[in-house]
């Protein structure tokens, strides 16, 4: 019987500001990364569990940082995704991707210079 | 050395050592430009969203002992009425394998009564798709039917669960989980043997005191169980540790 490691929307934009923020990705960044991006401002709890929930599914680790004054001595625990959280990321996004396939709801992506300035060299 | 405040404390009992300091310093970093009132509110939610499952479990698992009498005595009657076929009787060997019956009783029940505590407990704490939940479920269920006494099922009941039991230890997938619910097993054995102390006529004359399973001495035990014994073995068998030390 396999574990099940289907996703929830707030997993997702948890994950996403995780690969976004790289080797920087801790509490603090990861909620100051989904207020900028997505205008949300979630509570530090619902962070915490989010991310326990998903360490417990496998789809995240963590790794002690150093401490710091500004934290009152106490270390940052960073947060890297793992091969099965990208899958499953990867999956929840194709899944995305194929419902909303036909729809037009997005707005078109902007052309960038170069390519305008390329198409009438 | 820091010193650890009561906050600080509290919040690593809730969430485990290294999860508590981090999220209190975390906390302490954004509200370094906030006020000190949008720290305790934003303690207080995260501390409640981090724990409000474990009364409630608790709860349930008292909830869920209180009811066994209920409900394998109405299960018992349903069945066998007053009279169930006692172990050593010989139509309980249906397969004439031998010491087959006893093992297969002393599996299953043990295996009923640690996951009757545990399984309310495991999948109100940390939900019904964890995979603690999935296998507490499956050998809940494959245990369960040893209290029909109906001797072939009796038998089946305890080698399908040995067989569920070996296979979660043989796979690394599961092999930590099945650990975790076999380490509460000893308690929940100390909960049985002091039942059974209570009803020894059961050993002795082969007859079934319902009573054994209005043991209030369960309770406790119960509480004891979940509200320390369960969540620290979970702490030391199965909460991840962190994989290394970030140097900046």
């Amino acid at each position: 019987m396999a574990a099940d490691r289907s996703l929830g929307e707030f997993e997702q934009i948890v994950l996403l500001a995780v690969l976004r923020l790289g080797d920087e990705a801790y509490g603090v960044t990861i909620l100051q990364e989904i207020a900028a991006r997505t205008g949300r401002n979630p509570s530090p709890g619902a962070l915490y569990t989010t991310l326990h929930r998903m360490e417990d599914k496998g789809l995240v680790t963590f790794r002690d940082g150093e401490p710091t004054a500004e934290r009152g001595g106490r270390a940052k625990r960073f947060v890297q995704v793992t091969r099965e959280g990208r899958s499953s990321l990867a999956s929840a996004q194709a899944a995305y991707r194929s419902l909303m396939e036909g729809l037009n709801l997005l707005p078109a992506a902007p052309v960038s210079k170069f390519v305008v300035r390329g198409a009438y060299a | 050395m820091r010193k650890t405040g009561l906050g600080e404390w509290i919040l690593k009992s809730a969430a485990g050592q290294e999860r508590g300091t981090a999220i209190y310093g975390d906390l302490v970093e954004l509200a370094a430009t906030r006020s000190r009132v949008w720290f305790w509110v934003a303690y207080t939610r995260t501390l409640v969203a981090l724990t409000w499952r474990i009364p409630l479990a608790v709860l349930a698992v008292v909830f869920f002992v209180r009811s066994r009498g209920r409900v394998v005595g109405n299960l018992m009657m349903l069945v066998w009425g007053h009279h169930p076929i006692p172990l050593n009787d010989p139509r309980m060997h249906v397969w004439r394998v031998p010491y087959l019956a006893e093992f297969s009783s002393i599996v299953s029940l043990r295996v009923m009564f640690t996951l009757w505590i545990l399984l309310p407990y495991v999948a109100i704490r940390f939900g019904m798709r964890n995979r603690l939940s999935y296998l507490a479920g499956v050998l809940f269920l494959l245990s369960v039917p040893v209290y029909s006494f109906r001797p072939a099922i009796y038998q089946v009941t305890g080698v399908a669960c040995a067989v569920v039991i070996l296979a979660a230890l043989a796979s690394a997938a599961w092999r930590r989980e099945m650990i975790f619910l076999l380490a509460n097993l000893p308690v929940v054995a100390i909960a049985f043997y002091l039942g059974v102390q209570h009803a020894p006529g059961f050993l002795r004359h082969g007859q079934f005191p319902l009573s054994v399973f209005h043991m209030r001495i369960d309770d406790p035990i119960a509480i004891a169980i979940t509200a320390i014994v369960a969540p620290l073995l979970h702490r030391w068998l199965l909460e991840s540790r962190t994989v290394g030390v970030a140097h900046a």
